[in-house]
């Protein structure tokens, strides 16, 4: 390992001046290679020279104005959790900022409907939020480990537990404070002209929040983040859906459901039952593996129905006796590669006669589409279990467990009719490596756009897994971009994939926006701007052509 | 033992920062992290740090050291983790420090006395062994006891009120036990510190004075030495002892019924108590439940719960040598567990470790708290009065 520091020392004096000391400046070699890596396939061509935490937005400004001078490279981090390698430095090393210590709510304000939070602040201490001081609002949690940040997974375009209805999480965005590459602070959104009395909206000024949403840190850093909040329905409940076929569910009829507009969150899970180790009892997961394979099979989903609907009948909670049972259901399982479709849709109403009108509605459709639809409390002594996957931020042990701590995927927005193709697919290219498909997918803002995503649980030390990994990633990425998608939080490697299917225009003017902004390229490097000045020329010919 | 002995976990964690974090509350878990927030001082980055020196990524250096042993090895990462990796943390964390041993490189210079003392004198406040039971009579000393009463270099060199507490409790409830003459120290403090091989000589001395006796139970005061004679001895050298060993809160708990007829006629006014769990008998052992009934049996005790309890309390910032090594960071990590009992508007803070004692009292006088730090059996004592 190549562990040179590239910058001068007196660089690093300079970084412990500016943070009143060496405790929050870091230049060890064992510092510097853990924030170098991440928990996917990556490999950073290099390492950062210094870690520093600061602790205000004035710190923040000075290191900036800093590095800028020097022409440093700026690596922004909070987790360091996003799956697209966005905390990675490259050969030029640089100044990597952790944001652990800006972990602050600034403000709260009920009765416009927002916070007010540094970027360092999670989804867990978010959780914490809800249920200790404003339980009457919500927000769209993502389906990913607690302790990463709530603002820039607004900024990475993250989906969320109520992207059904109101699409990623960018839409949740009131308005920014910015430290531009350059080092000057900006305001964005109204609170810009109110002098930061009510961070409320970026309606109507001209969007200049844009700059940042989507840009991968390689505009600016975000040191203040305004996110709506939204109102907390009095009645939220989770229901199971297991539809018979998959692609028939993504082909058709998740469309005809969301068309309905009765739930607050329709999210699809798409796995083989051995991802559910660890999260459920194993005789739990045996039954929803039984239950699922034999719903597959067509010809049982008649009689499963019959089953169901018997059991039900029967004094006390359904799955009590369903786990009676389930050894002798379970006895011949199906293969534990082999994934299923289980879906969440979680319906809110502030009063029992709308819920029950809800219900009633996803009853009848359910029985129109043929699925069965189990409710919470069916699962009697299981409901703590199940529900916990539900109850966001998710923890999902078996995701590394599984293969060895290695997790990577590529995520996507695509067009909804493309949907079951892409499922489709993926599946089959991720099998044929040898690998097990985990797919999170999820209709978006009232199904406008889908969330496909493929997750790979892998052993992060085996090279030849990690080769064969690779090789489905990008399979993976050509389809989404095959069937008119786009990757989000893409990585280096998916973005240049990205940038030579489309338009050259689209990526010049993004290209010279940066440029304006960041003359010295220094916020972030080696992220999205990925063409050199050869492929762009190349790609312009082509067009032209 | 080194990184060769958990290779096996050392590629495991994904690093998704749960550890640092209590599971579903969302309040910091790990101290270290709350302190120094770089993610080598973390569970996970400290997992990652062991695979690159395990790989041969980079050479050890005292910065690697100062990070292996700021951690006060108090577990809570590994109550917190969901992965089957973090239950394998402290032996991760364990290997790491024993390898800097190896290397020459470790312990911390403070830490480095442990042994000196321990070498010269059999305990590491570097007092003469003989003074361990100076101005104990003859008769404490039984060779037909039923009980072995194990104090531990603490209580009996300096927490001296927790062995004069313990004392008279036993015999007003009858208890046949008995001091043993050639105690030494259990060796906690070099195991926790890497030094686990300096350690094998007072295991093997311990072992065999207490196998030697009749008597069928032992019991400790002290936290940290019945987790050593519990469950180190046999893990890390194969010795086992051949009685039940106990904490002094679990023998209490089956005694229940005697303490609380020794309690009648002492009716006192109200005062709220609370309770930190020490890491060596709570997350480490699992002894939750018993002190807290010996507690809640006291009368005029009204009994409530702290903040952060049992599996996800916050560790007192004593352990693993960081007291020894790191003084005013041990006090700094003690100061927000005060914070915390005080919300609960106790007055005592009950503890049943000499050592988290010792250090909840710096950390209280550093605050000017008026709370009053205690251990279980003096509490007992003082309501017996």
């Amino acid at each position: 390992m190549q562990t040179k520091i590239l910058i001068r020392s007196e660089i690093i004096e300079k970084l412990k001046e500016i943070l009143h000391g060496e405790q929050y400046v870091s230049s060890d070699i064992e510092v510097r290679s853990n924030y170098s890596r991440d928990m996917t396939e990556q490999v950073a061509p290099g390492l950062t020279d210094v870690v520093v935490l600061p602790e205000n937005r004035e710190q923040v400004q000075q290191i900036v104005l800093l590095a800028n001078r020097e022409k440093i490279p700026i690596i922004p981090y909070v987790a360091g959790a996003n799956i697209g390698g966005l905390t990675l430095p490259t050969e030029r090393g640089g100044i990597t900022i952790d944001f652990k210590r800006m972990r602050r709510v600034i403000k709260i304000d009920r009765e416009n409907k927002y916070i007010v939070v540094e970027p360092g602040f999670t989804f867990g201490d978010l959780r914490r939020l809800f249920d200790t001081e404003i339980p009457e609002f919500r927000y769209s949690f993502p389906f990913s480990p607690p302790y990463t940040s709530v603002g820039i997974n607004a900024l990475l375009h993250g989906l969320g537990s109520l992207s059904v209805l109101y699409g990623s999480a960018d839409n949740f965005i009131n308005g920014l404070e910015v430290v531009l590459p350059t080092g000057e602070i900006a305001q964005l959104g109204n609170h810009a002209i109110n002098r930061g009395e009510y961070w409320y909206g970026r309606s109507p000024l001209p969007d200049l929040c844009g700059l940042f949403i989507g840009m991968q840190g390689t505009t600016g850093i975000a040191t203040k983040i305004s996110l709506q909040l939204l109102d907390r329905p009095e009645i939220l409940t989770h229901f199971a859906i297991l539809p018979k076929d998959p692609l028939d569910f993504f082909g058709d009829w998740v469309h005809d459901l969301d068309k309905l507009h009765i739930c607050d969150e329709i999210g699809c899970g798409y796995f083989p039952p051995k991802v559910a180790h660890g999260l459920l009892p194993q005789d739990m997961i045996d039954l929803m593996a039984k239950l699922m394979f034999m719903l597959s099979k067509g010809r049982n989903t008649k009689i499963m129905k019959k089953l169901w609907a018997f059991i039900k009948k029967l004094p006390g909670k359904p799955f009590w006796y369903v786990k009676k049972f389930s050894p002798i259901l379970a006895r011949k399982l199906p293969p534990e590669d082999e994934p299923f479709l289980i879906v969440g849709a979680t319906i809110g109403a502030n009063n029992k006669k709308l819920f029950k009108a809800k219900v009633k509605t996803l009853k009848k459709f359910m029985k129109k589409k043929e699925a069965l639809m189990i409710r919470p409390d069916d699962f009697g002594e299981l409901k703590p279990a199940m529900m916990s996957i539900l109850d966001l931020p998710a923890q999902l042990p078996a995701f590394f467990d599984l293969k060895g701590g290695g997790l990577t995927w590529v995520g996507s927005y695509v067009p909804p009719s493309r949907v079951a193709e892409g499922v489709e697919r993926c599946k089959e290219i991720i099998m044929q490596n040898g690998l097990f498909p985990i797919g999170v997918l999820r209709p978006m803002k009232a199904d406008h756009y889908f969330v496909l995503r493929f997750i790979i649980s892998y052993n992060s030390i085996d090279k030849e897994e990690i080769e064969r990994v690779k090789k489905t990633l990008r399979g993976i990425c050509e389809v989404v971009l095959d069937i008119g998608g786009v990757p989000y939080k893409m990585a280096p490697w998916a973005a240049k994939l990205t940038w030579e299917k489309g338009d050259i225009s689209f990526y010049k003017l993004l290209k010279k926006v940066k440029d304006m902004m960041d003359p010295n390229n220094i916020m972030n490097p080696g992220k999205l701007f990925v063409l050199n000045e050869d492929e762009i020329k190349r790609k312009e010919a082509e067009e032209t052509q | 033992m080194g990184l060769e002995d958990v290779k096996e976990w050392l590629h495991y964690c994904g690093r998704c920062n749960s550890c640092n974090y209590i599971y579903r509350d969302y309040r910091n878990s790990c101290p270290a992290f709350t302190k120094f927030f770089f993610e080598p001082f973390t569970s996970s980055g400290k997992i990652w740090m062991a695979l690159d020196l395990y790989q041969g990524k980079y050479d050890w250096s005292p910065s690697i050291v100062e990070k292996i042993f700021s951690c006060t090895l108090c577990g809570n990462c590994t109550v917190q983790c969901q992965q089957e990796a973090g239950k394998h943390a402290l032996e991760i964390f364990e290997a790491l420090r024993e390898e800097a041993v190896e290397r020459g490189l470790g312990p911390l210079e403070a830490q480095k006395k442990i042994l000196e003392y321990i070498n010269e004198v059999d305990n590491p406040y570097g007092d003469p062994n003989e003074n361990r039971f100076k101005s104990v009579p003859e008769e404490y000393f039984n060779d037909d006891a039923d009980v072995i009463y194990y104090v531990g270099c603490t209580s009996a060199f300096r927490e001296t009120q927790l062995f004069e507490a313990v004392i008279p409790i036993l015999q007003k409830l009858g208890v046949n036990f008995s001091l043993l003459k050639e105690e030494v120290c259990c060796g906690s403090p070099l195991i926790t510190t890497g030094q686990f091989k300096a350690a094998r000589r007072l295991a093997e001395h311990n072992v065999k004075i207490i196998n030697e006796h009749k008597a069928k139970t032992v019991i400790a005061s002290c936290a940290g030495c019945l987790r050593t004679l519990k469950a180190q001895y046999e893990k890390k050298y194969g010795l086992k002892i051949d009685k039940e060993v106990l904490h002094l809160s679990e023998f209490l708990a089956r005694k229940l019924r005697a303490l609380k007829k020794l309690y009648k006629g002492k009716k006192k006014p109200i005062e709220i108590a609370t309770y930190h769990d020490p890491c060596h008998i709570g997350r480490h052992v699992g002894i939750f439940e018993e002190p807290r009934k010996v507690l809640n049996s006291i009368p005029g005790i009204e009994f409530v719960e702290i903040g952060r309890n049992r599996d996800n309390a916050w560790c007192c910032g004593a352990g693993a040598g960081v007291k020894i090594g790191l003084k005013e960071w041990a006090v700094e990590i003690s100061e927000d567990r005060i914070k915390e009992a005080e919300e609960t508007g106790a007055k005592y803070l009950v503890s049943t470790c000499p050592f988290c004692e010792r250090n909840l009292r710096d950390a209280r006088d550093a605050l000017n708290s008026s709370l009053e730090i205690i251990d279980l059996c003096q509490l007992i004592r003082k309501k017996l009065e």
